[in-house]
This record gives C-alpha cells, sequence and structure tokens, in this order.
C-alpha cells in the first residue's frame, strides 16, 4: 500500500462517515472518481466500520484470557496440548480444575466420583509414564506410601493409569507450600516451630514404616488454610527418572522432579540440589537421616529466608552442600532464639553419624524450645484469647478489663511506675510482615501513627524527621526501618523507644504483634498482641493492639480511653486506601508535595470518605500553589471532619479555615486550641507562623512560633524556612542568618523549603553572588526552579531592568507550566502585568494579565490582575474582579482587610476622588503590614500603604503622604524586592514636592534614580521621573 | 517495599527520556518479565472467572516497579507505551508458541495468511492482527500505534492521546479507520487497493 494511496483512502472514509449512510453510495461514487478499487475498498471499511462488539473492542489481555477458560491452559511455555477440560472423565474422576503443574507432571483438582470427595490428580510426566521400569518403582513406592497415614502427610487414596497415563489420586489441600511461604521473607519463630513440630512428627511416623522421603524442600511442604503443615509427595522420590543432565548421581539416590505438586510453580534441578544431603550427591546409601539434613535446611531457610546452600550454578550448591557451613542463622535474622541455631546446625552435620539420628530427637528438641519460649509469653497468650472475634462493644469492655488485669499483674511483676513520660517520643519501626501479603506493608505502620498520634500523652518521631536522620546515617530515603535502623534513629533523635510490629497469617487468621523497646538498653517495655479473624478485621485488630501499647506504656486509661477513635472511623476501612495514603505520606517528605498528590488522590478514589486524605491532597496542592484545587479538597474534608480522629480534626479545621473562608481568625483561633489538646504537635505551630499570624502583620508572634517549631521538630526544613521569613519581616537579618546556618547545621539547607527566603536575605544584604548561586541550585529542582525566577524578574524590576525581569518571568511561568502548576504560571504572568501597569506600559500589561487570567481564576490571581486593570486605568475590567472578589470571599481576612480597600481605592483614585480612596482604605489599617498570600511568601505586601500614600498626594496631603511611602521604606524585610519598594522612594520625593522641601525631594529622587541607574532608558515611569527632578535644578 | 528492579527500571526510564536510546534496550526485557509474571497472574486469575483490566495490571505493575519519586509524568507514559508493546509480544508470543506446537517444530513463523489455515480463535486473530498492524506501521506509524496503545495496552482514548501527544480527537479518528482496516482485513476480505 502506498502512502498517499493510505492518506486518500483517510480522507474519504472520515468524509464518508460524515455523510448519512443512505446517501453514503452516492457520495462514494463521486469521490472515487470511478477508481473502482478504492471504492471497494471504502465500502469494506465503512461495512466494518459498524461491525458491534469486534475483537478490537476488549482489551486483547482479557480475550486472551476469556479464550484460555476454555481451553484451560495458562500462559506458560510448559503447559499446552496437555490440558483436560473440565468434566473429562479419568477412570473415577471427574476433572475439575487444572491446579498448576510445569513440564514435569499436571495436577487437577477432581472429583471422586465414587466417594464425592475432593481429590487432587495427579499425572506423570509422560517420560516417565512411557518407562516401563520407572513405571514399575512408582508402583511400588506409592503404593507404599499410601499405607501412611498421618495427619501431616498429605494422603495418597490410590495409583492408576488410564489412557497410557499415570496418575496419582490424593488428598486435596487447600493452602500454600512453604516455599511461597518464605519467599525470601523469614517465618516468625513460634509459627516456624508449630509447623516444624508438625513435620518432624511426620518424618519421624514415615521414617518408623521405612519410608524415607528423600526429596524434602520447601516446595514439597505445604501449608494448609487452617495453618497445618502437611508433606507432599512421599515415597514417590525413587520413582522420577533421574537428573538427565547429572548422570554422575546414582540412580536409588535422585530425588524428584516431578514433586512439584499442587502449586503452579515448575520445580528445578536447582530448586531440589539445594536441599539434598551430602550422602546424596555422593551416591551412597542412603538411610532416614537423609531427610533430617534436607529437613535442617528447610529449618535454615524459613527461619533466615536465605537458602543454606544457595548458588545458581549446580557444582557451586554440591561443593557448598559438601564443604561449606552455611552463616549463622542469627547474623541473617536476629529475632532467632540461640537454641534454633543450635538445632539447625545440629541437623546439618554433613557427618550423617553427628547429626541428629532420628526424627523423634529433634521434634523433642524443637518442642522443648516452643515450650520455653511459651512460657515467657504465657502473660499475653492469655489475653489474645480473651480477645479474638468480639464486636467493637465487647472489645472496648474486654479491653479495660484486660487492660486493668494487666497494669494489676504489671505492678506484682515489677513494681515499677508508667514506661514513658509525655516527655519522650518514639520512633516506629516497618512491620514485620512475613503474611507475604504486599498490602500490609506499608499501611500497618500508616494506619498505627494514625492512632498513636490521636494520644496527647505519646509523641511519634515524624516522617521527616526520620528521612532526615537516614540522611544524616547515609542511607537512601526508602530504607526499611528494619528494628535495628529504628533502633539507631531513635538513638540519634534522642527518642525513648522503638515500636517493632509484626503480622503473621496462622491459617485464616491474622496475627498483630506489637512490642516497644527501649533504644537506650535494648529491653523491652511493653508488649501487645491481638489476632485478626481475617483480612478484613486488621484494621481493628491494630487499633486495639495500639489502644493496648499506649496504655502499657504509661499512658492513663482516661486519655486511652477519650482519644480513641478507632481507626475505620478515624481514617478509612480499607487497607488499600491507607497504604496508598501512607505511600504519600512517605513521598511527600522524600520528594515533595507534587510528586505526592496522585498517591493522596488514589487513596481518595478508593475510599471517597477519606477524610485525611483529601485534606492532605488540600495541602499539597496549596503547597504548590495551586489555592482552587486546594480549596476544593479541603473542603470536602471538611465537610468530612467527623470520620477523623481529634487531632485529624483540628489540622483539617485549620486547613480549611486556612484554605477555603480564608478566615484567619477562626483559624487562629482553632490552632490555639489544637496546641492545648496537643502540646506536642508541631503543626499548628507551623500553621501559625507560616501563614496566619503573618497575615494578621504580628511577625513577632510568627517568629515565637516558628521557634516552638523548630523546637519540637528540629529536622523539619519548613520550620526553619518560616523562622527565616519573620526575621526577614522584622528586618533582623542577622537573627535570619543565624537560622540559616542552624539550617545548614542539620543539613537541612537543601530542602527546596528554604531557598527562596535565603533568596530574599540575599537580596537584602545586596550580596548578588548568592542570589546567582541559589538560581543556579534551584534549576535542578522542579516546583521551586519556577519560584526563585519569580523572585529573579521581581529583583530585576526593582531596579528597572524591565526587559530582564520580562525574560525572568517568562521562564517563570514556561517553569511552572513544565511542573504542570497552572496556578504558579498564572501568577507570575499576572505580577509580570502589574509591573508594567505599575510602571506605565498600559499596552505590555493588558496580554500578561489576560494570559494570566485564562490560565487561573484563583484569588491571588483574580487579585494581581485587577490591581494591573486600574494602573492600565482598565476600571471596567477591574470593577468585575472585584465584584467577583467580593462575592467569592466574604469570610476572607486577606481580601476583605486588604486585596478590597486597594481595589476600592484604586478605582476611586481612577475616578479623581482620593477621600472615596482614603475611605475604602480604612479597614486595611490593621493588618496594613501583613503578607497577603495564603503560601509561605508574601508578593503584593504593603499595597493598602502604597495606595494610601498615592490617595494623600492627589489630596495634595503632602506630609501624611509623605509618612506613608516612608513606612514602605522603613519595611524592606516585609516588601523586600517589590516593585512599590523602588516605586515608593519616586513617591516620597513627589510628596517632598509638594511640600515644597526641594532638598529632601532632590534626595529622593536621586535615590531612586540611583536604584535604577541600570534601568531600560524606555521605562515611562522612568523618563518621567527624570523629567520631574530635572525640573528642580 | 520497593524491590530491586525498581531502581533499576526508574533509572533506565529516566535515562529514556534523556535521550539515551541504549537505556530502552535494557528496559525492554525488564518490563518484558516483570508483566509476563504479571500477566499470567492475571491469566489464572481469568480462569477462575473474574475479571480483569489491562490498565489496572499495568498500573499495578507502575506502582510496584518504579520508583514515582523519581519520575516524572512523562516517563509514565512511556512506561505505558512499553507496556503496550511489551503485552503485545506476550501475547503474540504465547499464541506462536502454541502454533508451534501444534504445527511441529518445523514451524517458523505464522503469517497472516498462514494464520489463516489455523484453527479460528482469539489466538489466531491475536496473531492476524499482530500482523496487520505491522504492515499498517509501515504506511501510517502513528495508527498502529493506536491500536498498540488501546488494544494491547488497554489505554483509553485520554490516556492514548497523552502518550502520542495528539488530541484525543485525532486518536479518536486515527482508531475508526485503523479499526475499520484491521477488521476488513481479520474477514479475509481484501478487496486489493494498491
Amino acid at each position: 500500500m502506498q502512502p498517499d494511496r493510505w492518506q486518500q483512502i483517510e480522507e474519504i472514509f472520515h468524509a464518508a462517515l460524515k455523510v448519512e449512510e443512505s446517501r453514503r453510495t452516492r457520495f462514494l461514487e463521486q469521490a472515487c472518481h470511478g477508481d473502482q478499487a478504492l471504492r471497494h475498498r471504502l465500502e469494506s471499511l465503512l461495512a466494518h466500520h459498524h461491525d458491534k462488539e469486534s475483537i478490537l473492542d476488549s482489551p486483547a489481555l482479557e480475550l486472551a484470557a476469556q479464550s484460555l477458560v476454555s481451553d484451560g491452559s495458562v500462559l506458560d511455555e510448559s503447559a499446552g496440548p496437555t490440558a483436560l477440560p473440565t468434566d473429562t472423565i479419568i477412570s473415577h474422576y471427574r476433572i475439575r480444575q487444572k491446579l498448576g503443574g510445569g513440564g514435569m507432571g499436571v495436577v487437577y483438582k477432581a472429583e471422586d466420583t465414587r466417594l464425592h470427595r475432593n481429590v487432587a490428580l495427579k499425572f506423570l510426566p509422560d517420560n516417565v509414564a512411557h518407562d516401563s521400569q520407572a513405571l514399575a518403582r512408582f508402583r511400588r513406592e506409592a503404593q507404599s506410601a499410601s499405607a501412611l497415614n498421618h495427619p501431616n502427610i498429605c494422603t495418597i487414596y490410590d495409583v492408576g493409569e488410564a489412557d497410557g497415563k499415570a496418575f496419582i489420586a490424593m488428598e486435596f489441600l487447600d493452602g500454600t507450600t512453604l516455599k511461597e511461604r518464605v519467599a525470601e521473607r523469614p517465618l516468625e519463630t513460634e509459627i516456624l516451630l508449630t509447623l516444624s513440630i508438625e513435620i518432624a512428627d511426620a518424618l519421624n511416623a514415615a521414617h518408623s514404616d521405612g519410608i524415607i522421603h528423600r526429596d524434602i524442600k520447601p516446595a514439597n511442604l505445604f501449608v494448609t488454610k487452617d495453618g497445618r503443615a502437611k508433606i507432599l509427595d512421599f515415597g514417590l522420590a525413587k520413582a522420577g527418572p533421574i537428573f538427565e543432565k547429572h548422570e554422575d548421581i546414582a540412580a536409588t539416590a535422585a530425588p524428584t522432579l516431578t514433586a512439584d505438586a499442587q502449586v503452579t510453580n515448575p520445580g528445578s534441578v536447582l530448586g531440589t540440589l539445594s536441599y539434598m544431603s551430602p550422602e546424596q550427591l555422593q551416591a551412597i546409601q542412603l538411610d532416614a537421616r537423609t531427610d533430617l539434613f534436607s529437613f535442617g535446611a528447610v529449618l535454615y531457610e524459613t527461619a533466615t529466608g536465605k537458602k543454606a546452600f544457595p548458588g545458581n550454578v549446580p557444582t557451586l550448591i554440591q561443593d557448598a552442600i559438601l564443604h561449606r557451613t552455611p552463616p549463622s542463622p542469627r547474623n541473617l535474622n536476629s529475632e532467632i532464639p540461640k537454641e534454633l541455631e543450635r538445632i539447625i546446625a545440629k541437623a546439618l552435620e554433613k557427618d550423617r553419624e553427628l547429626r541428629y539420628q532420628t526424627a523423634s530427637e529433634i521434634r523433642t528438641d524443637l518442642q522443648r524450645l516452643k515450650r520455653d519460649l511459651d512460657s515467657a509469653k504465657l502473660l499475653t497468650a492469655a489475653k489474645s484469647e480473651l480477645a479474638g472475634e468480639t464486636r467493637k462493644l465487647w472489645s472496648l469492655i474486654l479491653a479495660v478489663v484486660v487492660l486493668a488485669l494487666l497494669s494489676a499483674t504489671g505492678y506484682l511483676y515489677f513494681r515499677r511506675g508508667p514506661k514513658l513520660t509525655d516527655k519522650d517520643t518514639i520512633v516506629l519501626a516497618d512491620f514485620t510482615n512475613t503474611t507475604g501479603d504486599a498490602m500490609f506493608d506499608d499501611s500497618l505502620r500508616q494506619g498505627l501513627a494514625v492512632e498513636l498520634e490521636q494520644s496527647p500523652f505519646l509523641s511519634i518521631v515524624s516522617q521527616d524527621q526520620i528521612q532526615q536522620t537516614l540522611h544524616m546515617m547515609d542511607q537512601k530515603p526508602d530504607t526499611k526501618l528494619t528494628p535495628e535502623v529504628a533502633r539507631e534513629i531513635c538513638q540519634r533523635t534522642a527518642s525513648a523507644a522503638v515500636l517493632n510490629g509484626s503480622i503473621a497469617q496462622i491459617g485464616t487468621q491474622y496475627l498483630l504483634t506489637l512490642s516497644a523497646i527501649s533504644c537506650v538498653n535494648g529491653k523491652s517495655l511493653a508488649s501487645a498482641e491481638f489476632r485478626a479473624s481475617d483480612k478484613d478485621h486488621v484494621l481493628d485488630a491494630l487499633g486495639s493492639t495500639a489502644s493496648q501499647i499506649r496504655s502499657k506504656l504509661g499512658e492513663s486509661l482516661a486519655s486511652v480511653q477519650e482519644f480513641d477513635t478507632p481507626l475505620e472511623q478515624a481514617s478509612t476501612p480499607s487497607l488499600e486506601a491507607l497504604r496508598s495514603f501512607s505511600s504519600g505520606r512517605r513521598v511527600l517528605s522524600t520528594t515533595g508535595p507534587a510528586a505526592a498528590i496522585p498517591f493522596f488522590r488514589h487513596a481518595t478514589e478508593l475510599d471517597s470518605n477519606f477524610a485525611l486524605a483529601y485534606a492532605m491532597l488540600g495541602r499539597t496542592y496549596g503547597d504548590i500553589g495551586e489555592s482552587g484545587m486546594a480549596a476544593v479538597y479541603t473542603r470536602r474534608a471538611y465537610e468530612l471532619r467527623d470520620r477523623a480522629s481529634e487531632a485529624e480534626r483540628y489540622f483539617i479545621t485549620s486547613s480549611f479555615h486556612i484554605t477555603v473562608t480564608g478566615d484567619m481568625d477562626k483559624a487562629e483561633q482553632n490552632c490555639e486550641l489544637w496546641i492545648q489538646a496537643y502540646p506536642r504537635a508541631e503543626l499548628p505551630h507551623t500553621f501559625l507562623s507560616g501563614i496566619i499570624l503573618p497575615v494578621l502583620g504580628e511577625y513577632e508572634k510568627a517568629a515565637e512560633e516558628a521557634t516552638e517549631a523548630v523546637r519540637l521538630n528540629p529536622n523539619f526544613p519548613l520550620s526553619y524556612s518560616l523562622l527565616m521569613f519573620s526575621y526577614i519581616a522584622l528586618n533582623r537579618l542577622d537573627k535570619a542568618q543565624a537560622t540559616d546556618d542552624q539550617a545548614v547545621q542539620h543539613k537541612l539547607d537543601s530542602s527546596a523549603f528554604v531557598f527562596i527566603p535565603q533568596y530574599q536575605l540575599a537580596f537584602l544584604k545586596n550580596d548578588a553572588a548568592g542570589m546567582s548561586r541559589l538560581v543556579e541550585r534551584s534549576a535542578v529542582k522542579p516546583g521551586i526552579e519556577d519560584q526563585v525566577l519569580g523572585e529573579e524578574a521581581e529583583t530585576a524590576a526593582f531596579y528597572g531592568r524591565l526587559r530582564d525581569a520580562r525574560e525572568f518571568s517568562r521562564r517563570a511561568v514556561d517553569s511552572a507550566e513544565r511542573a504542570e502548576e497552572k496556578e504558579p504560571a498564572a501568577t507570575y504572568s499576572a505580577l509580570s502585568g502589574l509591573r508594567e501597569a505599575l510602571f506605565g506600559n498600559a499596552e505590555e500589561a493588558r496580554p500578561r494579565v489576560a494570559s494570566a487570567l485564562e490560565k487561573s481564576l484563583s484569588r491571588d490571581v483574580q487579585y494581581a490582575s485587577a490591581v494591573a486593570f486600574t494602573y492600565a486605568s482598565d476600571n471596567r475590567r477591574a470593577q468585575v474582579l472585584e465584584a467577583d472578589l467580593t462575592k467569592k470571599f466574604p469570610q476572607d481576612t486577606i481580601v476583605q482587610f486588604n486585596y478590597l480597600p486597594v481595589l476600592r481605592a484604586r478605582l476611586a483614585l481612577n475616578r479623581g476622588n482620593p477621600a472615596e480612596a482614603l475611605e475604602a482604605l480604612r479597614p486595611a489599617t490593621s493588618y496594613e503590614l501583613g503578607a497577603t498570600t495564603s503560601s509561605t511568601y508574601g508578593w503584593t505586601g504593603m499595597y493598602p500603604v502604597f495606595v494610601r500614600g498615592e490617595a494623600y498626594l492627589l489630596a495634595r496631603q503632602a506630609a501624611e503622604a509623605a509618612a506613608e511611602f516612608q513606612k514602605i521604606l522603613e519595611h524592606p524585610g516585609v516588601v523586600v524586592n517589590e516593585p512599590i519598594a523602588a516605586l515608593a522612594h519616586l513617591g516620597l520625593a513627589r510628596a517632598y514636592v509638594l511640600q515644597g522641601d526641594t532638598a529632601k525631594a532632590r534626595t529622593a529622587y536621586k535615590d531612586f534614580l540611583a536604584l535604577w541607574k541600570d534601568a531600560d532608558p524606555d521605562i515611562p515611569a522612568l523618563t518621567q521621573a527624570k523629567a520631574e527632578y530635572a525640573k528642580l535644578q | 517495599m520497593l524491590s530491586s528492579p525498581t531502581h533499576e527500571i526508574t533509572a533506565l526510564l529516566q535515562a529514556w527520556n534523556r535521550g539515551d536510546e541504549q537505556a530502552l534496550e535494557k528496559l525492554t526485557p525488564l518490563i518484558y518479565d516483570e508483566l509476563h509474571r504479571a500477566a499470567k497472574r492475571c491469566l489464572s486469575r481469568g480462569q477462575r472467572g473474574q475479571t480483569l483490566q489491562t490498565t489496572a495490571l499495568i498500573n499495578e505493575l507502575y506502582l510496584r516497579v518504579v520508583d514515582m519519586n523519581r519520575v516524572s509524568w512523562q516517563n509514565r507514559a512511556h512506561f505505558f507505551a512499553i507496556c503496550a508493546r511489551q503485552m503485545r509480544w506476550i501475547l503474540t508470543d504465547f499464541y506462536r508458541a502454541k502454533q508451534y506446537r501444534k504445527r511441529g517444530a518445523g514451524a517458523e513463523r505464522v503469517s497472516l495468511n498462514e494464520s489463516a489455515v489455523l484453527s479460528r480463535g482469539v489466538g489466531r486473530d491475536l496473531l492476524a492482527i499482530d500482523e496487520a498492524l505491522k504492515e499498517l506501521a509501515a504506511v501510517d506509524e502513528r495508527k498502529s500505534q493506536v491500536v498498540e496503545l488501546r488494544f494491547f495496552g488497554g489505554l483509553s482514548v485520554k490516556e492514548t492521546s497523552e502518550v502520542l501527544k495528539v488530541s484525543p480527537d485525532t486518536v479518536m479518528r486515527d482508531w475508526k479507520l485503523a479499526r475499520a482496516w484491521l477488521l476488513s482485513e481479520l474477514s479475509g476480505q481484501k478487496p486489493d487497493a494498491t
């Protein structure tokens, strides 16, 4: 097919689709100009266009999956033509479902039509079935094995042959193999012991009957859903054909490769080899002790998560088995009891004379160990029985009873006071998850954090602080918080204890345990455990366990009861949502707000009532300057606030007042209450110092709050940044610098948060090199680069370098857009327009403002645009925006006390009415030094003062005008590099002219012209200033 | 917790995004392995009659193997594009392997015409679509990509438009024609228009 031909087809095809069907024939006739081939082609295409439910309308994978249902194969090279369809009858078995199997034999679930029970039907691979000697040996062995009757051995019911296929019918089991259970993760000692005692017992029974397994390995050990161990494929090992590729191994010694039972994992030579005894490799006559060696290798792997004899080449594995002692299990997993290590070592003796001689010996040792550990756990065991599956009310009552009992016994046993005080902090380690279900990986730790954050007594080391400490430990941000790592963090943060958690599956139940370990001496302070009847109740159990541990660590019962909203009410009943939420929290502290947004959003998709996830989504949008989105999600969180815990509710309510209503008085009150209830929470101090108090112009108080936030958490970069802003606003540059040095000491200076105050500090110190350094450093930081470029634009404009300012603004807009941050992009554009209008370039101002308003209609963008319109003498547009702001933000402190007074005064000035302007500005008096944005940096501070100065000038009240402009020049830390900071000199000069004070006027003009010595010469504000100055000469 | 291929995949995605074409060569087998495992799980789930969705599968895989902290949105689009390509290979390889077994070891590859003589069914259709797409790619690369992303990758119109950086309308137009053309190829009527 030729490309131009194709293009022709495409054009006519789409054109034809627009034509009514009845007229298409005619249309094609005309369009194809007698080209019959073309016409046929198009007719065919159009006909197929109307095909309904064609193969292309479902994703390919779904089609494949559906089609495979019918032929029963899986996406596995070895499966294929041999698969049997459902309901096929083999002998007296009806095939139900394929369970798995690779090239070495296929296993089906089948129904025994005579006895009406489920069986597992295993077909031998063809090469066995066709080898008459092997088949005979298989039958002999299987028949003797079928005599075995033990609860921990998978029973063989029948050995048969049909259609030339040899099969075994055996007990149908539901569960997983140990191979899947362990998969790189050690089992908890208690579960390991329970299972291995059963296995040892089964081995003992078989050995007593003279049957050796020969192929004990994790894939042949099954754990049923109710938590029992079952040995699979007993006695079948001998039947298989020998390793065809390893002919040096004697036939009698070879384990089977078919022993892959009821699961899909294809067996492999290596998989089996790793568990073979030295005598098997040496082809010596085998006895029961070979199984004990293999069992030892399984125990080693189950306890450590690592193979005793690993390797990916047969010779290496063989060499390890024959000559090497595996590394000490306790080095790999410190939880392993010493005695277990000894037992494993004895089972793995290479010389079988030194090994355990019988299975009953090893069983006895394992049982003794279990008994010793059990009696140590007696206390907790008693109460976990009590817990179980009771409903909420009951569990509450029981918890109280149990807690009372425990504190009584605690008193008797230890005779000492509470374990922790309300001055201590604790570190949460990651949960040890042995269930193999990744769902529990992050979510439980997050859930526990939510539970414990409710407690005014316990204070958890924050995620930010953990990241910071990991950084100091030279660890990666995503380092797993194992008990060891957590303990080091605990020590470094001068915390009191580490809380280690674990979850294990016992049958269908889940066992949750928590233990608090002192990081000073490593001693256990308290522990708690709870059983969940199933996965849906794990969060419930987590809540109960958390309440227990709170009380055991010394929190008063009254406090535990008062601040104990169950997790599934407090946060979410969805583990998945909690997991996504906790990923978001982690990403927020390791990477930043923009990266965290998808996770929080996903959490809200999974649970549409997840109040805290909406709140965090709102906060992160706020952090990247998207106030519109921030308001939407924060409002939603506020609507759902009843579904949050006490502490979360304070957070949500404060956010709501800051982000949605803008009512800073209410926000302040709420933060005060929050601090009273949770004196150790740092967030209310952050809100107060970062947003609320600056808006109210109370920078002294803001500095105090920021100092408190730093004290509560010396590793949170934002707090340093806020403290720097406060000091800068107060013109205490030395203090700001000292704070910066402090941040550097804590290695926090690379955080994006401190870039802007550092920049402003450099600006105020006239440190051009310092500013450029920050520009360079920010270039590699998405999400901060635009802010620094925005600052650069302001600085250029401050010095009258308007062309440079335009270029910086353009780059800031680009950078924000690249980071998909629409509202900040709009803000840079609006500020750029405002600057042009202030300097007298009305024509340059309009397109910039228009582009800003196209990008966003947020509060701040509307305001900056409206001010720009007033300076561009476009009252009509400014009025529209003013009316909209009035309507939308009736409670907003910034809008009511700053934005609207400025806009109304500017409109009055444009109408030539200074008295009205001064009246309009009256409400602004109390907050006129305040910052004017809900993010952490103020960008249109002191406009009420500037406009009041203009009004007095127009009213010819010279002294009053001079005082206003003077006020701006006295607060360089509030206006920093804003254009009005430069224009205030000009205003002052004009006020002095009006006053008739030529000398002072001349000085003020000179100050302005000195500031603008490198300015672009064609700026109207500049040419006018020069002309006015010339007249004074 | 993040698995070890995560860092590798993330780093390679970033390298590729910076224009390092070799990164793609290294990336492909890694994603193939992961996706193959996921698809296999998915198919066996499908056997038990549960519904499954390709995008859900790929999303899950993405969350699992890519370190989200370190990749941009563009990386995500790349990732989906690669997944769609890999899914195409996985499914066609799977059915091709089945065909070999049926036809004996001598068979080299199944072409559109050859596959027509094989038994009807999803496998045959998928292979035929795969072959037809190669033909389509020769004259109109983007349309074959649209089909690959939507049909093999399970992507929505919007997602497809994001990956290909064209408007959703363009995707829809491309899809309509490509779909009609493929169905007409599949139906075996192939009036020669070349």
